[in-house]
């Protein structure tokens, strides 16, 4: 039986986004599709098909799984393995589960940290359980590959900033403004970019989202799609007094809110703090604004200053991600080497003598309460003791060998040898 | 040792690893170390609360020295932050009251052994003590978040970087609504304590000193920037720099008038 675990696949960095469709597995996921079939060679598989990566994952007899596997993606798709190997990465063992790892940490992402990836991975796991693909490797590897992913998220920094520029606007409104269902937005203009920082507002809990535009019309649809309301440009100031937080992105040739105007406006709000996002070019906003009290305004360039900032402080905390990364490797690893009989049956004997001798010593620190214990007793007790053990792991190392000898299921052997350990909590 | 050396060192030491584990919780970004200042913090006030009670029963609160009104100063510091802690659930605030009640502490346990100059008669002069402390307590928790505010909303206005425990903190809004709070308690209690503090003098000093009207007048002052703050807030609704700077320019004008002009000026309060 051979269960080392290989990994193929192409992504962002190996192949242009015409190759990576053209590989795409997304449709040989389901159980009456699944790519890579079972035998000659794999006894486990997993499809991991998004827009950026293609990644087939196998548990078999190594080279072999690997080829197998790689001759099956191909046909899939109508192609040729040549076809495909220029942009392939191929992994064997420990740098396997090193790089399944790293992508559910989201450290091989286009955009570090992203959390899209570890959803993506789980439901790819999911249809490899529907489809009877995954088994013992693949169950733990995948379980402690969501782990890591925790872990890693919730011990380093990878992914905590914000690196769009409507999400790091969002971001920054929460510095400003403690609860956001107590303020209101105001968005200026139906730009695209405009639309998606409203939408992460929306979905950061503001109160109330209003729309003006110059076009009434596509105030009311922008509005529609997110919920808020319409207001005609001409009560454009009037409705800044009871706003919080305005995205701004008209097509305006010049600035339309100046200083003064903001002055009074800021009168009308008594001075309540209003966080301004211009991301219109040319600016909607006059910078002067900025030095009033209680104002913030950032333009489309502070915003890319602020998601440059993050992505590099993404990147300092990605070493601390692989360090975490390499130690669950080796604990995996060291988690499969068990899985072989030898280490199984040594450690069963161990656990034996170990409770052998525990309990010759009390037992003979009982008997020596009440007098000397002598020589020939002693050895009696030692010699009953190891029989007892002895007998006691006879019948799971028996067990263990049969199900070794069933060399037409390795899953079987594999699944065994898992339960003997947990049953007798071996280390 | 008797009880209240224990409790003395037992408040220090609780208050003082308190301190600790907030500096490196914060500059560690460990929320544990953060959890834990704040059950430290918990931890030196029950012990403080101790303390306050062991002295009283004691007797040593019956002559007034400036161990006796530092030490429930420090506890209404505490009791402030702990208040506003449960309140706001914002534990920030016991990361800056920790420091206070350590160094008030500290004070008090130093000046403990300073000889009474005046006896406490009447309730005028527990109202006044009362009100004085929760007037100045509230605002040093105030103050701190004043101080955090600024600082952080310096670093928004002029777009810098955000970076290690700073992004920790809470929003401006948080801090400012602390502020906002401390304010809406500290005012009415510093006023009655003000006013209870001139009534008993009437009644209870014979003459006064040169330093008193020193005193007195610094007293008034601080109450004119503290109505100043309060009126601003509730007729005007006024939010953010602005009232984060008063509350730091009141609180420092306490910390003046309870350790220079009490020290400096020759009065009733230069004990």
């Amino acid at each position: 039986m051979n269960s080392s675990i290989s990994l193929i696949g192409i992504n962002h960095r190996t192949a242009a986004v015409e190759i990576r469709e053209r590989f795409a597995l997304t449709d040989f996921c389901a159980p009456e599709t699944w790519a890579i079939p079972r035998g000659e060679g794999i006894s486990e598989s997993l499809i991991l098909s998004t827009c950026n990566r293609v990644e087939v994952l196998v548990v078999g007899d190594g080279d072999r799984a690997r080829r197998r596997a790689l001759e099956c993606w191909a046909k899939a798709r109508g192609r040729t393995p040549e076809e495909l190997e220029p942009y392939l990465y191929q992994y064997q063992g420990e740098e396997a589960v090193r790089h399944l790892f790293s992508v559910a940490s989201s450290l091989d992402s286009l955009v570090l940290g992203e959390p899209q990836i570890l959803g993506q991975l789980k439901e790819a796991y999911r249809k490899a359980s529907a489809c009877r693909a995954a088994g013992t490797i693949l169950n733990r590897l995948l379980h402690k590959a969501f782990s890591v992913a925790k872990r890693v998220r919730s011990e380093t920094g990878v992914a905590s900033s914000a690196v769009s520029i409507s999400y790091a606007a969002v971001e920054l409104a929460k510095q400003i403004f403690d609860d956001m269902s107590r303020h209101d937005a105001l968005i200026l203009g139906a730009g695209e970019m405009a639309e998606l920082a409203a939408m992460h507002l929306v979905q950061a809990g503001v109160r109330r989202i209003r729309v003006v535009n110059r076009t009434y019309a596509r105030a009311e649809e922008l509005a529609q799609r997110l919920g808020g309301e319409a207001v005609p440009f001409g009560q454009l100031f009037a409705q800044l007094a009871e706003t919080d937080i305005l995205i701004s992105s008209t097509g305006a040739p010049e600035a339309i809110i100046h200083e003064q105007d903001m002055r009074g406006v800021l009168r009308k709000r008594k001075h309540r703090p209003m966080f301004l996002i211009d991301i219109a070019m040319p600016r909607d906003i006059d910078p002067a604004v900025n030095t009033l009290d209680n104002v913030y305004l950032y333009d489309i360039d502070d915003l890319k200053e602020v998601v440059e900032e993050n992505l590099a402080g993404r990147r300092e905390e990605a070493v601390k991600a692989r360090a975490i990364v390499d130690e669950e490797t080796a604990a995996f690893l060291d988690w499969l080497q068990s899985l072989t009989l030898q280490p199984t049956i040594v450690a069963l004997g161990e656990r034996g003598r170990r409770i052998v001798e525990e309990e010759l010593a009390r037992t003979l620190r009982r008997l020596g309460s009440s007098g000397p214990v002598d020589e020939e007793t002693r050895k009696a007790l030692e010699i009953m003791a190891d029989s007892l053990v002895r007998r006691f792991n006879h019948e799971p190392i028996a067990f263990l060998k049969e199900r070794f000898h069933e060399a037409e299921n390795p899953e079987y052997t594999l699944q065994a040898v898992d339960t003997i350990r947990r049953v007798f909590d071996l280390k | 040792m008797n009880w209240t050396d224990l409790f003395s060192c037992l408040c220090l030491a609780l208050y003082a690893l308190a301190v600790v584990a907030s500096f490196s919780g914060l500059l560690g970004r460990s929320p544990r170390l953060k959890a834990l200042a704040c059950a430290l913090c918990a931890g030196g006030f029950a012990a403080h609360s101790a303390w306050l009670a062991v002295s009283l029963c004691s007797g040593a609160f019956e002559g007034v020295s400036r161990g006796f009104y530092l030490l429930p100063l420090a506890w209404v510091l505490a009791a402030a932050g702990l208040f506003i802690f449960r309140r706001q659930r914002q534990e920030i605030v016991l990361h800056f009251v920790s420091p206070w009640a350590f160094f008030l502490c500290a004070c008090a346990l130093g000046f403990s052994g300073a000889p009474a100059s005046a006896t406490v008669t009447g309730p005028l002069l527990w109202l006044h003590l009362a009100g004085m402390a929760v007037g100045i307590g509230v605002m040093a928790v105030a103050a701190g978040a004043g101080g955090m505010f600024l600082w952080q909303e310096r670093a928004i206005k002029h777009k810098a970087r955000l970076a290690g425990f700073r992004r920790d903190l809470p929003a401006l809004g948080s801090l400012d609504a602390i502020n906002s709070l401390a304010t809406r308690i500290g005012f009415p209690c510093y006023s009655f304590g003000l006013l209870c503090g001139f009534l008993w003098s009437r009644i209870a000093w014979p003459s006064l000193m040169p330093g008193d009207l020193v005193k007195s007048g610094f007293s008034l002052l601080i109450l004119l920037v503290y109505a100043l703050l309060f009126h601003q807030r509730q007729a005007l609704g006024w939010q953010g720099r602005k009232p984060a700077v008063l509350a730091l320019v009141i609180f420092a004008a306490c910390l003046v008038s309870l350790f220079v002009v009490n020290t400096f000026f020759s009065s009733q309060h230069g004990f």
